[in-house]
């Protein structure tokens, strides 16, 4: 049964609880982070969890960015070794024109572990940069080596004022039981 | 009250288990299933999940799909009389031309069948469908399976592919 229902004077076991209970963790970006000039991943010194060997994880994210149309964002997940990791970047196109906001297409590309989407930087008006969001969204599965997810970025075309990832940005995982 | 503080040697009432602490449940798919040259509704075979009478239930799906623009993809669910689903299911719209592209945020409920677009003219023709939705059952339990099938004929087959996701999520009140 996937779901309980609790009786009266029942003893929960370690099984029940391992199994019917929701487990999750998650990381908060406390300040803002800026890359300028660089197409470089590196990691966000913030959005990064601990994963366990042989444990599946729905994966959640919200990424707060502002980005110039010109440069805009890249993103990527790294993990421990033998993980996979489906998920979508749930994201504006970066082909968006500047000048129309974060109302556009949005991305439902399959990723995969290391794969790099770019979202779209969003100006409204054109050369006014507004804040944007990407909601990254998928399914972590650990093999037998444990580590960590780390969130990684950079600009997806090199420029300057920098891309910036906003504190408030989220990363969150719930391990999946069946 | 909405959440409990927990005190040290406190026993564990049937009410506290129930209501405070989330139960879930997921479903992963393991193997590809194909639907070819057929707009009918199959069942999904694995991903289906039993439901408890007089339950609610936040739902997510994470559904990799492979089908061709000329073929599309449409959804649909099986469930138990009485139970109510109310969803949208976040996934290319019919017509897309590309996995970057307009979504749809179009309300549903449990007996809406969607026409979710197609990525590409020929195959690998691959997308996601991310939704979600409130599931409220009556008095019958029973099972809530996804069903899919093409939108419209084609010989290259729609594919749900495996790592295809379900997860229930029971809400507590």
């Amino acid at each position: 049964m996937p779901i309980k229902d609790w009786i009266a004077g029942e003893r929960p076991s370690a099984a029940d609880l391992n199994r019917y209970f929701m487990q999750q963790a998650h990381a908060i970006k406390s300040t803002d982070t800026t890359i300028t000039s660089s197409t470089t991943l590196a990691d966000d010194p913030h959005l990064f969890i601990p994963v366990q060997a042989g444990t599946d994880y729905w994966v959640q994210g919200m990424i707060i960015y502002n980005a110039s149309s010109a440069a805009d964002l890249k993103i990527t997940f790294s993990g421990p070794s033998g993980a996979t990791f489906d998920w979508v970047s749930d994201s504006l196109g970066s082909t968006i024109a500047a000048g129309s906001g974060a109302v556009d297409i949005i991305s439902r590309s399959l990723q995969g572990l290391g794969s790099t989407p770019s979202p779209g930087g969003a100006e409204q008006p054109a050369g006014t940069r507004v804040d944007a969001v990407s909601v990254p969204k998928g399914l972590l599965r650990v093999s037998s080596s444990s580590g960590t997810l780390r969130f990684r970025w950079a600009q997806l075309a090199s420029g300057s004022p920098g891309t910036i990832v906003r504190a408030g940005s989220l990363l969150m995982i719930r391990r999946l039981t069946t | 009250m909405p959440y409990k503080q927990f005190s040290d040697d406190e026993v564990l009432t049937e009410a506290d288990m129930d209501r405070f602490w989330i139960q879930q449940h997921s479903i992963i798919k393991t193997s590809d299933q194909s639907v070819t040259n057929s707009t009918v509704l199959v069942p999904d075979s694995e991903l289906t999940v039993p439901i408890l009478a007089n339950t609610q239930y936040w739902l997510e799906v994470f559904l990799i799909y492979d089908a061709i623009q000329a073929a599309d993809l449409k959804l649909g669910w099986a469930y138990p009389a009485g139970m109510t689903l109310d969803w949208s299911h976040g996934g290319l719209r019919g017509g897309a031309t590309s996995t970057v592209d307009l979504i749809s945020r179009t309300y549903l409920d449990e007996t809406g069948f969607p026409w979710i677009g197609g990525p590409a003219a020929a195959a690998p023709s691959i997308a996601v469908v991310m939704g979600e939705g409130v599931v409220v059952s009556s008095g019958t339990a029973g099972n809530l399976t996804l069903r899919f099938a093409q939108n419209a004929l084609s010989a290259t087959p729609t594919i749900m592919k495996a790592n295809s996701l379900l997860i229930l999520q029971k809400l507590t009140v």
